[in-house]
C-alpha cells in the first residue's frame, strides 16, 4: 500500500477516527491491527519477519535488564544476529554468492553459487535498523526496555515510517506510545495536513514528473547526447529528493494526526555549502544512526587524521552496501566517503551552521556542492558500472546529440520550483514555514501545488524508490 | 476572529487561483486533441465514435489495410438497402484483436446489418511478435477498463472528476505546455495524435502518396509483421469465431481478400511460395468451414498505381475496389438482413 494510493488515504482516515475515541492500549492496539495491514498489502508472508525481529528484540531486551558481562555481549549478539540475519540473507545472499564466484574466476577458480530466487521485503532495511537501535540503547544503558510488548511491537511496525523510515530511535519514539495520547488539537492536524500536502506535492510533481526524462536518459547513456544526459541527471537529482523527501513528509504528517511527533528526516539538503552539511540535512535519520552505531564505535574522530579518514570511509562504504546489495552503491557510498574524507582535511574553520539561510556569497559552494552530489547519483542510479562510466563519459566529453527541449522545460522549472520551496523553508526556519505566510500568498502557494498534483496525477502510479532498500 | 479572517482570505485566493485555471482550460479545450482513454488514437477516436454514432447499417473491419482502403460512403452508395456504415478497422492489429474489438464495441454498440472483414497476408501471421503486447496495451487501456466497470477506485474518481472540470478532464495535454503550444500554433505536436480520419472511419493520410520502392519499410516488416511467417489456429481461429459470433445476431458476414503488391510483398517471406500457398490454403478452409462468401480482386494485384506501399491503397485505389465491393455486396446480400443488437458481456473477453 502506497502513500499516494486511495487505500491509504482510506486507512489513514479510518485509522484517525478510530484513534480519538480509544484508550492508549486501544490506540496501540488499532495502529499495530493498521501497521500489519499497511504491512501485507505487499505480502503478508514477510509480517512474519516483522513478528520475529519484534519477539526477539522484546525478549533480548528485557533480559538485558538483569544481565551483566559476557551475558549481556551475547543477548546483544542473538538480537543483532537475528536482524542481521534477516537482513543479510534477504537482501545481500545473491550479491555475495555472485560476487565470491567472480572473484574466485578471476583467479582461475570456477564456482557456482547457488542464488536463490529470494523477494526483497519491502522496508526490511529501515525496521531492521529501527529495532536494532533498540537493543544497541538498552545495552549501552541508554535505554530502559520495555515490558510493554503492544507498545514495542507498534514501535518496530508502526504503518507511517515502516517501509522507508525516518528510521526512529527507540528512545524518541518508544516513549510516545508507552505514554497517553491527546487527540490531536485543530493546530496539530492543521500542520498533519499540511506535511501531507507538501508530501504529495514533491512526489507527484517533482518526483514523479521527472521520471520519464530520468528513464530515458539511464536507459541508454551510451547513445544519449550530454545535454539529455545532463537533464537527466538534473531530474534524477530532483526524483529522489522528491520522492524520498516526499515520503518522509507524508509519514510525519500521518504520523502528527495521529499525535506521534517523527524526527525530521530532510532539511533542505541541495542547499548544502559542503558535503559535510549535505550529509547533516540528507537522510538525516540514516546518518545520525550510521554516526552513532557505526561510525563512533568504530573511533569517529577520536585518532589520528588517518584513522578519522579510515572510519569515514567504513561507514560511508556500508552506507552505500545500506541502499542495495549491487557494487554501484558501494562504489555511490565510496564517492561520499571521498568527499567527506576531502573535505574534512581541508574544510575552513568556520563554515556557519546547517541551518543558516545561505546569501549569494554562498551560491558557487552550493552550486559545487550540488554538483558533486549529483555526479554521484549517477552510479546510485545506473543499472551498472559499466552503464555509468558511459554516463559519464557521455558527460565530461560533451558527446553530440539533440537538444531535449521538452526534457529542458519541464525539469528547468521544477528545480527553481524546489529549490525556491526550500529556500522559504530555511528562510522562514521550519518545515511549516508557508503556514506562515499572508493569507493570500498562501492561497495563492496552495492552489498552484494543488493545480500541478492535479496536473501531475493520474499517470501510471511510480513506486517510491526507496521502498527497494 | 483574525485567524478565521486570515482563513477566509486564504481560501478566496486558493479558489480564485483554481477557477481561473479551470476558465483557461474550458477556453483551450476546443482546440487541443482529447485524451486519450484507448490504446491507440485510432480505437479511442472509433470508440467514441461507435458511442456516440449508434447504430449504423454496414461496418468494415480489419487492420490498417482496410483502413485506408475501403470507403464506406461508397459501399452505402451500392447497396440499396443500406443507408449508412462506419469503417471499425483498426491499424497494426490483427484478428485476434479485432474478435475483441467486435465483442466490445462494434456489436454492441453500432449494430451492423452487414460486416465486411477485409484479410491480407500481413494480418494474419500467427509469429508476429508485436501481437501480444499490443493485445495487452488494448485490454488494459481504461476505455475498455471502463465497459466493463473494471476501472480502480483511484480511476473511477478520476473519471468523475473528469467530467466536473475539463482541467482535470484535459490535464494530460496541459502538462506539456510546449506541446499546447506548438499544437495551437501549427495544429500539430510530436507525440500527440494528429490522425486523419473521414466521417466514417476511413483514414486519409494514404491518399496521395505514390508507390515507391523502400527497403527500410521492407526491412522492418521482415522483423515485425511478417517474421517467420506462420499461419496457423490463433489469427484465422479467431476469423472464424468472429464470423460465427456475428452471425448469431443475424447479421450478414463477407470476406474480402485485400489485393496488394503481391509480388514485392511476398519476396520478404522467408519461403515465398510455401508461406503464399499455406495462406491461401488458409482462407480456402476458413470459406468452407464456415460459408462465408469470399470476394477477390486478382485483377488488382501489382498495379503500382493504385498503391501507397506494398499493401494500403491510395485515393484511386480505394475508389475503384470500394466500388467494385460496393457492386458485388449489393449481389451477395440483397435484402437487410434484420440484425439484432447483441448487449455488451457483463465481463470483458480476454
Amino acid at each position: 500500500m502506497a502513500f499516494n494510493s486511495v487505500q491509504y488515504a482510506i486507512l489513514l482516515s479510518v485509522v484517525f477516527i478510530l484513534y480519538r475515541v480509544l484508550s492508549r492500549r486501544g490506540q496501540n492496539l488499532l495502529l499495530l491491527v493498521a501497521s500489519y495491514i499497511f504491512y501485507g498489502f505487499w505480502d503478508w508472508r514477510f509480517l512474519s519477519l516483522l513478528l520475529i525481529s519484534t519477539v526477539v528484540d522484546y525478549v533480548v531486551g528485557l533480559r538485558m535488564a538483569g544481565a551483566e558481562g559476557a551475558r549481556r555481549r551475547s543477548l546483544l549478539f542473538v538480537s543483532m544476529a537475528t536482524n542481521l540475519g534477516i537482513l543479510g540473507f534477504f537482501k545481500y545472499f545473491n550479491f555475495f554468492a555472485d560476487s565470491a564466484a567472480r572473484v574466485l574466476e578471476t583467479v582461475g577458480l570456477e564456482a557456482s553459487f547457488a542464488t536463490l530466487n529470494i523477494v526483497l521485503p519491502v522496508g526490511i532495511s529501515f525496521y531492521t535498523f529501527q529495532t536494532m537501535s533498540y537493543t544497541i540503547d538498552v545495552y549501552r544503558r541508554e535505554l530502559e526496555p520495555t515490558r510493554d510488548l503492544l507498545a514495542f511491537a507498534v514501535f518496530v511496525a508502526f504503518f507511517p515510517q515502516l517501509v522507508a523510515g525516518p528510521i526512529e530511535r527507540a528512545r524518541r519514539l518508544l516513549p510516545q506510545f508507552e505514554a497517553d495520547r491527546r487527540p490531536a488539537d485543530l493546530a496539530t492536524i492543521g500542520s498533519g495536513l499540511y506535511l501531507i500536502f507538501i508530501g504529495l506535492f514533491k512526489k507527484v510533481v517533482l518526483a514523479d514528473a521527472v521520471a520519464p526524462v530520468v528513464e530515458e536518459s539511464f536507459a541508454n547513456p551510451g547513445q544519449a547526447g550530454w545535454l539529455q544526459l545532463l537533464v537527466g541527471l538534473y531530474a534524477f537529482s530532483l526524483q529522489i529528493y522528491g520522492d524520498f523527501s516526499g515520503y518522509s513528509s507524508i509519514a510525519r504528517g500521518s504520523a502528527r494526526l495521529l499525535g506521534i511527533d517523527l524526527m525530521v528526516n530532510f532539511s533542505q539538503p541541495y542547499l548544502s555549502r559542503n558535503i559535510t552539511q549535505f550529509w547533516r540535512t540528507w537522510h538525516i535519520s540514516l546518518s545520525t544512526w550510521l554516526r552513532d552505531y557505526l561510525y563512533i564505535p568504530l573511533g569517529g574522530n577520536r585518532g589520528r587524521r588517518w584513522a578519522t579518514q579510515r572510519n569515514l570511509m567504513i561507514t560511508m562504504l556500508l552506507g552505500g552496501l545500506w541502499h542495495g546489495a549491487a557494487w554501484v552503491f558501494v562504489v555511490w557510498g565510496f564517492l561520499h566517503g571521498l568527499y567527506l574524507a576531502a573535505h574534512r582535511r581541508f574544510r575552513a574553520r568556520h563554515e556557519g551552521g546547517e541551518s543558516d539561510v545561505p546569501g549569494w556569497r554562498d551560491v558557487p559552494a552550493i552550486v559545487a556542492t550540488f554538483h558533486l552530489v549529483a555526479l554521484s547519483w549517477i552510479f546510485f542510479r545506473s543499472s551498472s558500472f559499466t552503464a555509468a562510466l558511459d554516463y559519464v563519459v557521455g558527460l565530461v566529453t560533451f558527446r553530440p546529440g539533440p537538444v531535449p527541449v521538452d526534457a529542458l522545460l519541464l525539469v528547468g522549472p521544477l528545480v527553481a520550483i524546489s529549490f525556491l520551496l526550500d529556500f522559504a523553508q530555511r528562510h522562514g526556519r521550519r518545515h511549516e514555514a508557508i503556514q506562515y505566510w499572508p493569507a493570500v500568498a498562501r492561497g495563492f502557494v496552495y492552489a498552484g501545488c494543488f493545480l500541478l498534483i492535479v496536473l501531475f496525477s493520474g499517470q501510471p502510479v511510480v513506486p517510491f524508490i526507496y521502498f527497494q532498500f | 476572529m483574525l485567524r478565521t479572517r486570515s482563513f477566509r482570505v486564504m481560501v478566496i485566493s486558493f479558489l480564485l487561483v483554481v477557477v481561473a485555471a479551470e476558465l483557461t482550460a474550458r477556453a483551450l479545450a476546443p482546440r487541443l486533441p482529447e485524451p486519450q482513454r484507448w490504446d491507440t488514437p485510432f480505437s479511442h477516436a472509433k470508440a467514441e465514435e461507435a458511442a456516440a454514432a449508434g447504430p449504423v447499417d454496414i461496418v468494415v473491419l480489419g487492420s490498417s489495410i482496410a483502413n485506408a482502403s475501403i470507403d464506406v460512403p461508397l459501399l452505402v452508395e451500392s447497396i440499396p438497402w443500406a443507408e449508412d456504415g462506419y469503417n471499425v478497422a483498426l491499424p497494426s492489429t490483427t484478428p485476434r484483436q479485432w474478435e475483441l474489438w467486435m465483442r466490445d464495441v462494434v456489436l454492441p454498440d453500432l449494430c451492423p446489418q452487414l460486416l465486411l472483414i477485409a484479410i491480407g497476408v500481413r494480418d494474419v501471421n500467427d509469429a508476429n511478435p508485436g501481437v501480444d503486447n499490443r493485445l495487452r496495451a488494448y485490454t488494459s487501456s481504461s476505455g475498455r477498463r471502463a465497459l466493463y466497470d473494471e476501472l480502480s477506485v483511484a480511476e473511477q474518481v478520476d473519471r468523475w472528476a473528469s467530467g466536473l472540470s475539463t482541467f482535470v478532464a484535459l490535464r494530460e495535454r496541459l502538462r506539456e505546455p510546449a506541446s499546447v503550444y506548438r499544437y495551437l500554433r501549427d495544429g500539430s505536436a510530436p507525440g500527440w495524435p494528429s490522425i486523419e480520419l473521414s466521417a466514417t472511419g476511413r483514414y486519409l493520410g494514404f491518399d496521395d502518396r505514390a508507390y515507391a520502392d523502400n527497403p527500410e519499410r521492407d526491412d522492418g516488416l521482415r522483423r515485425g509483421a511478417l517474421s517467420d511467417f506462420t499461419v496457423g489456429p490463433g489469427e484465422f481461429g479467431a476469423l472464424a469465431r468472429i464470423i460465427e459470433q456475428t452471425r448469431a445476431q443475424g447479421t450478414a458476414v463477407a470476406l474480402v481478400d485485400m489485393p496488394a503488391m503481391r509480388t514485392p510483398l511476398t519476396a520478404i517471406l522467408d519461403d515465398a511460395e510455401r508461406d503464399v500457398a499455406d495462406y491461401e490454403d488458409r482462407v480456402a478452409s476458413l470459406v468452407a468451414d464456415t460459408g462465408v462468401p469470399l470476394l477477390q480482386y486478382p485483377d488488382l494485384v501489382d498495379d503500382p498505381s493504385l498503391f501507397a506501399d506494398l499493401y494500403h491503397m491510395q485515393l484511386e485505389g480505394t475508389l475503384t475496389i470500394s466500388a467494385r465491393l460496393g457492386e458485388d455486396l449489393a449481389h451477395l446480400v440483397p435484402e437487410a438482413p434484420a440484425a439484432r443488437c447483441a448487449p455488451r458481456p457483463e465481463t470483458g473477453p480476454a
